[in-house]
Order: structure tokens, then sequence, then C-alpha cells
């Protein structure tokens, strides 16, 4: 059961990747009429994941049995390490995509900048409080 | 879609290759603006196709992933329920909680402690052992100078001086001498806090080494 919920964890985290690779993808090809809502949605649903995930990695340790605690609250620092690196690599991801439109000016447009302060924005603290939980769950 | 003659301003089917009014031929600005409105029509459609298959994966992905979870765990705790252990979450919760307070305290009381002695240990230790052996090896040498300059100019009283010279050389040898035993207490500080300094370099040296070997056997 445990590793159900393990995996499902992991799907999870991982849809949320997926929002967030979709959310810079929309703002660098920027042809589309309705790319506010496009953004709102999407970053909805990346923050949705996010937190849904963390909370669902605390849960997997909590739901085990007594006799498996330890195991768990080590499954547990694992899936939290591996949450943080999938922000860490959004927040790798955003600074390219900005480093990128920075050096080649002709790429350059202030959609892809706004879209990259507003994952960097949700996607770092996400990450920050994902390490302290490994730390704390280790 | 449809192009305009250039000369009579005639708007044309797309397919028409020449204009139905004037009979002139299709401009190359207009063919290629028509191309390249077409190749951008099929990126949108591309990119639509793309955007909406994505976030519907990903939607679907979130849902099951948030519907299985929440099934999972009212399966898991119904089953708790009916064998009477549901404390056992109580207990698991404690367990975690025991788990994070023994972090934090290994964190304060053992790798804080052991990175400030690491750091600031040797060093400091050295110039406070370093410093008091100066300071009585300063303080012996001014004892002794003041104890000649006394004996001489005082204690000695069997010897005279018949001359103001003989008193001034004799002063002049005990503050020379003195101001020797000054420079070398100084030089001797210097030195000692250029070693202090580079060992805490090379300190922080095999710290920074410390931190990066995990990593060179992932790279191995």
């Amino acid at each position: 059961m445990t590793d159900i919920l393990f995996y499902a964890t992991l799907v999870l985290n991982f849809a949320g990747f997926l929002f967030a690779g979709v959310f810079l993808w929309i703002n660098i090809s920027g042809r589309y009429t309705d790319l506010a809502d496009r953004n709102a949605s999407t970053l909805r649903i990346f923050r949705v994941s996010m937190i849904t995930s963390i909370a669902f990695a605390f849960l997997t340790c909590l739901l085990t049995e007594s006799t498996e605690v330890t195991e768990a609250i080590s499954r547990s620092a694992l899936l939290y390490s591996i949450i943080a690196i999938t922000w860490l690599a959004v927040i790798l991801v955003c600074g390219i995509t900005m480093l990128l439109t920075v050096i080649s000016k002709k790429y350059y447009k202030p959609e892809i900048s706004r879209a990259t302060k507003q994952l960097f924005k949700i996607a770092l603290p996400g990450s920050i409080i994902c390490l302290v939980l490994t730390w704390l769950f280790s | 879609m449809s192009w305009i003659c250039d000369y009579c301003s005639t708007a044309n089917e797309d397919r028409d290759t020449e204009c139905f009014v004037c009979g002139r031929e299709r401009s190359k600005e207009s063919i290629r603006e028509a191309k390249r409105a077409a190749r951008e029509e099929r990126t949108k459609r591309i990119n639509e196709v793309v955007y909406k298959s994505t976030t519907i994966t990903g939607k679907v992905m979130c849902f099951s992933s948030i519907v299985l979870f929440s099934v999972i765990a009212l399966i898991v705790l119904y089953l708790k329920m009916q064998s009477g252990s549901l404390g056992d979450l109580v207990y698991t919760g404690i367990a975690i909680a025991e788990n994070i307070g023994e972090n934090f305290k290994l964190l304060f009381n053992v790798n804080v402690e052991a990175i400030a002695t690491q750091l600031l240990d040797s060093p400091l230790k050295n110039i406070g052992s370093n410093y008091e052996a100066i300071r009585l090896y300063a303080l012996n040498t001014i004892q002794n100078n003041g104890e000649c300059i006394i004996t001489e100019l005082f204690v000695n009283r069997s010897v005279k001086y018949e001359t103001f010279s003989q008193k001034f050389i004799l002063l002049k040898d005990a503050i020379v001498g003195a101001f020797q035993s000054w420079w070398t207490v100084i030089s001797l500080l210097v030195v000692n806090i250029g070693e202090n300094i580079s060992s805490v370099v090379y300190n922080a040296e095999e710290i920074v080494q410390k931190i990066k070997e995990p990593f060179m056997q992932f790279k191995e």
C-alpha cells in the first residue's frame, strides 16, 4: 500500500514539473491571444501539484505500519529529496532561459522574463522547504 | 484566404495564380506573404495540439494520483479503524517528531561545534600560547634590563661614576637594549599572526576538500 502512495506522490510531482515546462513553453512561443488565462490556469495547477506532493510525502510516512516507521521516514526523506531536485531543475531551466534571452536580444520578450520570474518565485521557496524537510526526515 | 491584386486591387482566391479581372500574375511578395501566413497558421495549430495534449496528460496525472492517493489513504485509515490501531498514527507522529528533534540536536550540539572547533580552535590556541610566551619574554627582558639599570645606578653605590657621560652611556645602553627587546617582541608577534592566518586558510581548504569528497565519488 505504501509503495502505491510513494509512486502516486512521484507521479504528482512529475505532473507539476510537466506543467512548469508547459508554462515556460507557452510564454516562449507566445502565439496565444488568451495567454494570461492559460498562464493563470497552468500556474494554479503547478502550485497545487507542488503543495499536494509535499503533503502526500508526509502522509506516506504517517500512514505506514507502526513496525516500519524508520523505513517510512527514510522513504519520505527520499521523496522530499526527489521533489527538491525537481524544483531545483525548474529553477535551473528558468535561469538558463533568462540567460539565453539576455545574451541573444533577438529572442528577448517581456513575457518570457515575467514567466521565468513567476516560476522562480514559486519554485525557490518550494525547493528550500523540501531541502529542509529532507534534512529533518533523514 | 485571398490575395489583393497590386494593379486593380481586386480580391482573388488564394488558389488563383492570376487576377480574374485584369489577368496580371500574382506578385512574388504576395506569394511569399501567403506562404509565411500558412506557415504561422500551421505552427499555431501544432502548438495548440501540443499544449492541449500536454495539459490534458498533466491534468490526468494530477487528478489520478490525487484520487488514487486519497482512496488508498482512506482504505488504510478504514483498516486501522477496524483493527483498532488508529492510535498508531499518533505513535508514528511522535516517532517523526523525535527524528526531527534528533536532527536538530545533531546540528547544534555536534556539527556546529565541530565546524567552529575546526575553524577557530587551533589558531586561537596558538595565538593564546604564543602570546603568553611572548609576554613572558618581554617581561623578562624588561625586568632584566630594568634590574641592570637599577643595580648600576642605585645599588652599586660603591662604584662611583666620575663623570655624567659614564652614567649617560650606561642609560643609553639600557634604552637601546630595551628597544631591541621590544623590536624582537613586535616581529615575533607579526610572524605569529601570519602563521595563524595561513593556518586558518589551511583549515578552510581542508573543510572544502571534505565537502567535495562525496561528490567526487559520484563523479567516478
